[in-house]
């Protein structure tokens, strides 16, 4: 599905090059979960941000669906990013004016979904996730187990290929955060491309393979046997 | 979609309350007064274009080359229209128009009316309809057509049709027969009337030779063009038959006439005013422009405060970017936002602009409507598209090209350093704008109060003055029938103690322009001229004006009626030295100088003080002069010195002791204080707008100061709790946070002054007489501005400098 190579990410700081990712590759396929682990500061999130095209790298190639990312102009990478791939973040990053529906139904109206489907659409990952009755709710007045919910709903709604999530239980409990890691079994599952960030090996371990950075290098390519 | 931007929209307008009241409220306002401006402006810009022919009728113009000296008309000799009619196809109509200061009997009492002449093609060409009576009734020369207005003044609601009216025309009391009444002119009219009677009746007063002098000038002149002509292509044909008409007199090309459209007149200050009255065509882009800058004031509110809040408003950016917003529907979301503030600021402009309506119209000296028709919606379409595109540039371009990592983590990727500079160029353009009002404020209020209070060289306060109207036949036996009067009145209110002294003369201080009168200096073999009044012995003394040399008239010694009173001008414009005793130069040398006074100001400042001549009897001077002009009629004046006190009761007592001695008179008097405040309207209609709008761009200004310090502060609550536990006091804090705020209005002052000081030199060239732009105004309004900011900040930064700084720390 996707393939990095030779990625590199660095920042200058005067003549200095300060290395976040260094050659780094990686190649991911369809309907596999990946888990990215690493000490903090090892350019986790960086990768994540890279393969969700919302950063930039240096140097490497990249490609996506058999798209060259490296290659492809702004506006193509939103289109990328708008139809195939959902982003599940830490601190959720609800719209706070916006209620659990309207959030929810926020990528459909950027991908230009008409209103009869949306509507369905909606309805249909609402009665999944178990929180219709929170629909008319605004992100405040929830908790944090339930803002994820709507956080990973919001991300999958537009059943995108491809599914992000950076440290998706970083601010949850266990139980919450159990409760939002079966969910991604459950969506791995029917099919979906997982690639999650995380300092847990719990965590780690609902996936189906574990990439190790340490300092920017992918270490060590472990597969996972169930 | 445009549904989800608008409720975003509007739940960010109900979080943000207090920047959404600042926002509209400043955005009404600036509005709200964009509006009151363009009906202004509309209404300037509208004049005369309301005549269906409106384009293709025009007003003609001379300009004589004479001896050195330009003579430039917009009044017209009385031949030139019959001559344009009869000589030209390419004209469709003439008309000819003019006006007499007439009287009117009424129920026995006389009263003053301006009456006007004109053609009967005059209701073909302009468009002022008669709603009832015959439409050829100008073709009698004893028919008149009155205005609604008047005939609703002289008939009440009876119909005035076949009734007559008695009007003096020529010193004659002549019977008019109403023939229609048709409706009023409208307010943005040049020509305005109430009463018109057939041209013909020029007849009457008017000399053979005067109506057929090419030199004299008497009435304006309009022509129609034919559906196509060229104006040009017209004048150019017109030259050569003029050039042929004034031979006798002027060289090919000496003697101009030419034409302005009728749209024109009202705006166009290089044509000098005829007849009809003129506005001044800077006034309406001064306006404009201050009114846009207002609301350009309240845009950049909305934008400084748009900029405070992007770090709390970029996770949400962040959000719909990953989620898959491009670019542009995050710059169409932020304009979605800007226009529902704009259009909530549409709407409360329109409820403010229809409340202040009656007291803008009062200083504006207008009379606007605010109704929804075509050119006041699309004003208002053109306000609320442009204000929204303005006030939403910034969001919209900046803020949505946030990247969307640095967005959701807070960081602007443009960074601090940038959106600080621009926050503090924006602030730094409105301190700008405040100084630059307050300065023009500052200066305009110092010269209207210098107009007021400067001396005059006579003492303005306490006379009333009022017109004996004409009712005789000629000057002579209206001279004499008025000094009778006088001599009557003066006596009957010599018991009262409330009358300090009465006097007559042929104009009054504080008159729109005395008696003018010109001449050919053979000598000099040029054209000059110099203003003449006749007075009495007791004018001098009760208007308080001093006799430098000489003596004033006196009744005992007979010769005084050939003798004069100059003022300094007259005398340093004829050198003459030790004047006492000599005379007056040709064609008036049987005059003798009796006496001279200081230069006192007899018309307003916007002038020189220029020759005068006083005389006891005027009329042979006129009868010397072969040229005069005043757009005071020379009629006897009267003027009452009153005493303080009850000048009700004063004012009764004259008015009774007039209706005994002159009991066919109406009594309108007014005061001469008054009546030369009156020549300043113009000026002081401009600088009380313009002090209105700076009050009102100060308090838009300082709403967004509000706002901005706010968020400034809450960015800088930690700053101020470290710096307090490092123990800085609340004062050091308060002036650490006030001090960026006094730097920049300090640049900005710098920055105002050399613009307001020039425009207001500009503006101050319009008067002969004006104050000098001092030091201190610039000082002051430096100071003023920065009084009002700290005010504005410090609501908030007193606010936290007391803070406790433990709070202030564990919020972080």
């Amino acid at each position: 599905m996707l393939r990095l190579s030779n990625i590199e990410k660095y920042y200058r700081t005067g003549l200095r090059k300060h290395w976040v990712l260094k050659d780094v590759s990686l190649a991911v396929n369809e309907g596999e979960f990946v888990t990215i682990m690493g000490p903090s500061g090892s350019g986790k999130t960086t990768l994540l941000n890279i393969i969700g095209m919302l950063d930039d790298f240096n140097s490497g190639t990249y490609e996506f669906l058999d798209e060259p990312v490296h290659k492809i102009s702004e506006r193509k990478k939103t289109e990328i990013h708008k139809h195939y791939i959902g982003f599940v973040f830490q601190a959720y990053h609800l719209i706070d004016e916006l209620t659990v529906y309207e959030n929810i139904e926020t990528p459909l109206l950027y991908r230009k979904v008409k209103g009869k489907d949306r509507k369905a659409m909606v309805a249909d990952i609402l009665d999944r996730f178990n929180i219709v009755a929170k629909q008319d709710l605004f992100p405040s007045q929830l908790s944090g187990g339930q803002q994820q919910l709507v956080g990973v709903a919001r991300a999958i709604v537009g059943k995108p290929k491809l599914l992000l999530a950076d440290e998706p239980t970083g601010n949850l409990h266990s139980t919450q955060g159990e409760q939002i890691m079966e969910l991604f079994k459950t969506l791995h599952d029917d099919g979906m491309t997982i690639i999650q960030v995380t300092h847990s090996e719990k965590n780690a371990s609902y996936g189906t393979r574990i990439i190790n950075l340490l300092d920017g290098f992918a270490k060590e390519h472990s597969t996972k046997t169930d | 979609m445009f549904k989800n931007y608008l409720k975003t929209a509007w739940r960010n307008l109900l979080k943000g309350k207090t920047y959404s009241v600042i926002n509209i409220t400043g955005m009404g306002m600036g509005i709200g007064i964009c509006i009151l401006i363009f009906l202004f402006v509309n209404d300037e810009w509208s004049f005369d274009k309301f005549h269906s022919k409106s384009d293709r009728i025009y007003r003609a113009w001379v300009k004589e080359h004479f001896k050195g000296d330009i003579f430039f008309n917009s009044i017209t000799p009385y031949p030139l229209g019959s001559e344009l009619n009869d000589n030209f196809p390419s004209i469709e109509q003439t008309v000819r128009y003019t006006t007499i200061n007439s009287l009117v009997k009424k129920n026995g009492n006389v009263e003053e009316q301006d009456v006007h002449l004109v053609e009967p093609s005059f209701l073909d060409v302009f468009d002022f309809n008669i709603l009832s009576g015959s439409s050829s009734t100008l073709e009698e020369k004893h028919h008149a057509i009155l205005s609604t207005k008047s005939a609703k003044k002289y008939f009440g609601d009876d119909s005035p049709l076949g009734k007559n009216i008695v009007l003096q025309v020529a010193g004659e009391w002549t019977d008019f027969t109403v023939g229609a009444v048709m409706e009023d002119p409208p307010f943005n009219s040049s020509i305005q009337y109430e009463i018109l009677i057939p041209f013909e009746n020029t007849t009457s007063y008017m000399s053979e030779f005067g109506m057929q002098c090419w030199t004299c000038v008497s009435v304006e002149t309009y022509v129609l063009l034919n559906q196509g002509q060229d104006v040009d292509e017209f004048e150019k044909t017109v030259a050569p038959f003029i050039d042929k008409k004034v031979a006798r007199d002027y060289k090919p090309g000496e003697y101009i006439v030419g034409f302005q459209p009728l749209a024109d007149i009202h705006l166009n200050n290089d044509i000098p005013q005829g007849i009809v009255a003129v506005s001044d065509s800077r006034y309406p882009y001064i306006l404009s422009g201050v009114a846009l800058l207002i609301l350009l004031l309240a845009c950049i509110n909305f934008t400084t405060l748009a900029i405070g809040r992007s770090v709390s408003r970029s996770k949400e950016i962040g959000v719909r970017k990953v989620t898959g917003a491009t670019r542009p529907q995050i710059m169409f979301q932020f304009w979605s936002e800007a226009f529902l503030t704009v259009f909530a600021g549409v709407l409360l402009g329109i409820i403010l602009a229809k409340f202040s309506l009656p007291f803008f119209n009062q200083i504006a000296d207008k009379n606007l409507l605010l109704s929804p028709n075509p050119s006041i919606v699309m004003g208002l379409g053109g306000i609320f598209i442009i204000t929204g595109i303005v006030a939403g540039i910034y969001p919209a371009l900046v803020l949505s090209g946030y990247k969307p990592i640095h967005a959701l983590k807070g960081i602007a990727a443009t960074g601090k350093k940038s959106k600080a500079s621009i926050l503090t160029w924006l602030v730094g353009f409105q301190f700008v704008l405040s100084v630059v009002l307050i300065i023009c404020t500052g200066i305009m209020q110092t010269q209207m109060s210098y107009l007021q209070n400067k001396n005059l060289g006579f003492e303005k306060s306490q006379v009333i003055t009022f017109p004996y109207n004409v009712s005789g036949e000629g000057l002579v036996k209206v001279w004499e029938d008025g000094n009778k009067i006088h001599a009557r009145l003066k006596d009957r209110l010599a018991s009262n103690s409330s009358i300090l002294g009465t006097s007559i003369s042929s104009h009054a201080l504080g008159s729109v322009g005395w008696l003018s009168l010109g001449y050919t200096d053979k000598v000099q073999n040029k054209f000059r001229n110099f203003n003449a009044i006749q007075v009495d012995e007791n004018f001098l003394p009760l208007m308080e004006i001093d006799i430098v040399d000489g003596r004033n008239f006196s009744k005992e010694f007979d010769t005084d009626e050939k003798g004069v009173i100059i003022n300094q001008a007259m005398i340093s414009e004829y050198n003459l030295e030790n004047p006492i005793g000599k005379l007056l130069p040709e064609p008036f040398n049987d005059y003798k100088i009796l006496g001279t006074t200081g230069d006192f100001h007899f018309s307003s400042l916007h002038n020189p003080v220029d020759p005068l001549v006083m005389s006891y009897d005027m009329l042979p001077l006129i009868r010397a002069a072969p040229d005069m002009g005043s757009m005071d009629p020379i009629n006897p004046k009267f003027s009452v010195k009153v005493k303080g006190g009850n000048l009700q009761r004063t004012i009764r007592d004259i008015q009774n002791t007039w209706k005994e001695v002159a009991p066919d008179q109406s009594f309108t008097y007014s005061f001469i204080d008054n009546d030369i405040d009156m020549l300043y309207r113009k000026e002081t209609k401009l600088s009380n707008i313009i002090g209105y709008a700076t009050v009102l761009a100060l308090f838009i200004a300082c709403l967004g100061l509000f706002g901005i310090s706010a968020l400034k502060i809450s960015h800088k609550t930690k700053e101020i709790g470290i710096r307090k536990v490092l123990g800085a006091s609340s004062s050091s804090i308060l002036s650490w946070l006030s001090m960026d705020y006094l730097k920049l209005i300090f640049i900005s002052a710098m920055i105002a002054s050399p613009l307001a000081w020039y425009a207001m030199t500009k503006w101050l060239q319009d008067f002969e007489f004006h104050v000098g732009i001092s030091w201190w105004i610039f000082v002051m309004a430096a100071i003023v501005t920065a009084s009002v900011a700290l005010i504005a900040v410090s609501f908030q930064s007193v606010r936290a400098s007391r803070a406790n700084p433990v709070e202030s720390l564990r919020t972080e």
